[in-house]
């Protein structure tokens, strides 16, 4: 727990002389400084208060920084700015000075921990002390005699009930413990507690905390009840209340062996201590089911009363019906009951209210629920008669409270608030006469066949068009594909040209034409050259690439007598129109062909 | 309009006789009975919502009033008839705004309707298409015609888009009415589990048809100010 600052002027040639008197004294009293970290207890009770102190002594004033406390496994740490002290002496001429730094922990956890090197800043130079071992116990702990150890002062929660059922009260009492010579000259709960899973009630205490006497474990204590709670548990389960911090002002007598205890002080050291429970954990059992009955989570010894508040009431009016719960309970906790009403009511937002006194050690009070309804109509309302469920917490079990048929009268309303009312009715009217009427349909648009067949429809005029586009190009771009695509069409156009010189009986230019025709159509269809071959050529060209035998012969004869025929002009118009039909089939057939 | 239909009209005249007789249930009864045979109209729901306002049955009420609300010839009266219902409810819900993509789309679907989007869609397709063809044979407004046909196809599809969107909040979500005085909403479809709040006769909600199926008499909705749970089904009317 010491800490050896450096050597200063002694340098590498003083080393052996240092060791030397270190060795010989066995002290450090040649250092420096000194740095020491102690604490006030290193056994340790959870919940109690103590110091670690450290303490930087040297010969002259010195830079110190605070300490800086690093966190500490199982100890809680009341504040990191830790008080300091300062103290002068003067021992043989030579001065010593000596701040101690003090900081207040609260011990938490049972077992052995290490509170971890404290640093601090001496001289711009960061130094740390040793690690100093601890040891928490619990708080009764057996000492090896048998006996009991517990602290000097201390806290305890008391439950009266371990085993409350929700809704149930117990009470939790908060009660200190402290040894004779200790005097309680004040208390102040710490924020902190937590009651998880309870409705809470501080209760009110009729007179100031009496201090008794008690042995516990063969040593006088003395112990007070300082604050009382009501609690309530919400849901079932092991609930937990956790630990309770309250700090007090104590004074104690000062020891007898302090022999300047009387001479300076006044006779007591008075000092606030931190302290904190042990935490209490409740198993909450689940209340049983209600048997057909209006539940309205009322546990403790209550009574339910409900009335209207008139029996005769104006259509269109309020009247109400009113809840009363009362006796010793969760009466903050009671829930509206949920009654059957008859049809024909108006229910408006129910009111709740509830008078609860805190005095003593239980919650007593009412509570009162009103319904406010209206009828809607004259007649006569009954509500119905309803068995409400209270569970008594002593005998474990439910008192079934049976609430009788509650009735009231309602009058026909002369008041301009039902003329209101048969006004508004008379907005609602109904439709009469011819109806426009519709099948149920409920298939989708998106099911249905005309939908796709309507979405296909521009997709296959996109396709469509897309292979005329591709066409147009190809026969603007190829004159093979476009004589081809064209030769009937041309030939044709000649056929019909030469029907028109039928009637004029010009056989010349009507075969002139014929051969034209069949020879362009033929030329056309398989890329041959119009100008410059003969029919000769044509068909033995035609023949190389593919024209069969049959049409070959017809080609060549038609061809020849056209040419014949065109020089020397004979024949009838009868002849000259199966000249042109036999023509118009020959192409025909070329085109199937070539 | 067929002989059936004039049957309907002539039981809907009967109804609307013992309507005016204040014969309330055995309209009802006549009203459901030309619905039960599948026919609809505008008039038949605002009467049955009239019928149901007389017996004091508010929240049914309701239901058909809403139903009525969404044909063109009765939307008026039908507004009013809710006016008068809501009125008439004890409990009203707080309303959380719908978000601003859901109203859009809910006024693309009262006020032109999925139908007539679609049909609208299709005629911006069919421009578009033949604009665009044209524009492969017209060497003169080629550019005009692409340009164009591109917009109104983008036009079409967005409109298809909106329809699509239509369609599955229509064939997902529902509009339920609570008709009974009160029952509470879940937070799983169980009476045991925890309850998220309390629907009160005549509260609108949203029902999820399907986070709903394959759950047995339960509706997953979602309430007017926001919150989602579980309904009993039987605690509902749903269109």
């Amino acid at each position: 727990m010491k800490e050896t600052g450096k050597t200063g002027f002694f340098g590498n040639a003083g080393l052996f002389l240092l060791l030397a008197m270190f060795l010989f004294t066995g002290k450090a009293v040649a250092q420096d400084f000194q740095l020491q970290a102690t604490v006030s207890e290193s056994r340790i009770f959870t919940g109690e208060q103590f110091t670690l102190d450290v303490e930087v002594s040297g010969s002259s004033m010195r830079d110190v920084g605070l300490p800086v406390l690093p966190a500490i496994d199982g100890v809680r740490i009341l504040s990191s700015t830790p008080s300091r002290s300062t103290s002068i002496s003067i021992v043989n001429g030579r001065t010593t000075t000596s701040t101690t730094y003090t900081f207040n922990l609260i011990a938490r956890d049972v077992g052995n921990h290490t509170i971890p090197p404290v640093r601090i800043s001496i001289d711009g130079e960061e130094r740390t002390t040793s690690p100093i071992n601890i040891e928490i116990v619990e708080r009764g702990q057996l000492t090896e005699d048998g006996r009991r150890q517990r602290p000097d002062i201390y806290l305890e929660i008391s439950v009266d009930e371990m085993n409350p059922v929700p809704g149930q009260q117990i009470v939790a009492s908060l009660n200190l413990f402290f040894r004779q010579g200790i005097e309680v000259t004040s208390f102040q709960p710490t924020a902190g507690w937590r009651t998880d899973g309870f409705w809470k009630e501080e209760l009110q205490n009729i007179r100031q905390p009496q201090a008794e006497t008690v042995i516990i474990d063969g040593v006088r204590y003395r112990t007070a009840t300082l604050i009382s709670y009501a609690l309530f548990p919400s849901r079932s389960g092991q609930l937990t209340l956790s630990e309770f911090p309250l700090s007090v002002g104590v004074r104690t007598q000062p020891s007898r062996n302090d022999p300047f205890g009387s001479f300076f002080g006044s006779g007591t050291n008075q000092r606030r201590v931190s302290l904190e429970s042990e935490p209490v954990t409740l198993n909450v059992t689940p209340l049983p089911a209600a048997e057909n009955a209006v539940t309205m989570n009322a546990v403790g010894d209550l009574r339910v009363e409900r009335r209207l508040s008139d029996t005769e009431v104006v259509t269109g009016e309020s009247i109400e019906l009113i809840t009363t719960v009362e006796g010793t309970g969760n009466i903050p906790l009671v829930r509206r009951p949920n009654f059957n009403l008859p049809d024909g009511l108006e229910l408006y937002t129910p009111q709740e209210s509830s008078n609860v006194e805190r005095r003593g050690l239980t919650i007593r009070g009412e509570k009162t629920f009103t319904e406010l309804m209206a009828a809607r109509a004259p007649g006569t309302y009954i509500i119905p008669a309803e068995r409400v469920a209270v569970f008594n917490p002593q005998t474990r079990r439910y008192n079934y409270i049976t609430l009788p048929e509650l009735r009231f009268e309602a009058l026909p309303a002369q008041t301009n608030q039902i003329a209101q009312v048969s006004l508004q009715s008379a907005q609602l009217q109904p439709v009469t006469g011819l109806a426009v009427w519709s099948n149920s349909t409920s298939a989708s648009i998106f099911e249905r066949f005309w939908f796709w067949l309507l979405l296909m429809l521009p997709a296959a005029a996109l396709v469509v068009a897309f292979i005329k586009r591709k066409e147009m190009r190809r026969l603007e771009t190829d004159v093979a594909f476009s004589r081809r695509y064209y030769a009937e069409e041309r030939a044709i156009e000649k056929c019909a040209a030469a029907r028109g010189y039928v009637d004029k009986n010009d056989a010349k230019e009507i075969y002139g034409t014929l051969h034209d025709a069949l020879f362009t159509f033929v030329a056309d269809r398989l890329t041959l050259p119009v100008a410059g071959i003969s029919d000769k050529q044509l068909i033995e060209q035609a023949s190389e690439k593919g024209l069969p035998q049959e049409l070959k012969e017809k080609t060549r004869h038609l061809l020849d007598k056209c040419a014949t025929i065109r020089y020397a002009p004979t024949g009838s118009q009868e002849d000259f129109r199966k000249d042109i039909l036999k023509t118009e089939e020959l192409i025909a057939e070329l085109k199937e062909n070539i | 309009m067929g002989t059936t239909a004039f049957a309907q009209q002539s039981r809907f005249d009967e109804a609307n006789t013992l309507l005016e007789e204040s014969q309330y249930r055995e309209a009802i009864v006549l009203y459901r009975s030309i619905a039960d045979d599948g026919y609809r109209s505008g008039a038949l729901w605002l009467n049955l919502g009239v019928a149901y306002s007389q017996i004091d049955s508010l929240g049914v009420a309701k239901f058909y009033l809403l139903k009525a609300e969404t044909y063109s010839e009765t939307k008026e009266l039908a507004r009013e008839g809710l006016e008068f219902v809501n009125n008439r409810f004890s409990r009203r819900s707080a309303v959380l705004p719908p978000l601003p993509w859901d109203r859009f789309f809910e006024y693309l679907a009262n006020r032109f309707g999925l139908m007539m989007i679609t049909l609208i869609a299709i005629f911006f397709l069919y421009i578009g298409i033949a604009l665009i063809i044209g524009s492969w044979f017209r060497k003169d407004f080629r550019k005009l015609l692409k340009k164009t046909g591109t917009a109104v196809i983008g036009l079409s599809a967005v409109l298809f888009i909106f329809a699509i969107i239509i369609n599955y909040q229509q064939n997902r979500y529902g509009m339920g009415v609570m008709i009974e005085r009160q029952a509470s909403v879940f937070q799983q479809p169980s009476e045991e589990s925890a309850v998220v709040s309390i629907a009160y006769e005549g509260y609108t909600m949203r029902v999820d048809f399907s986070e709903s199926t394959g759950v047995e008499n339960w509706k997953y909705v979602r309430l007017e100010n926001g919150m989602f749970g579980w309904v009993n089904e039987h605690s509902l009317m749903i269109f």
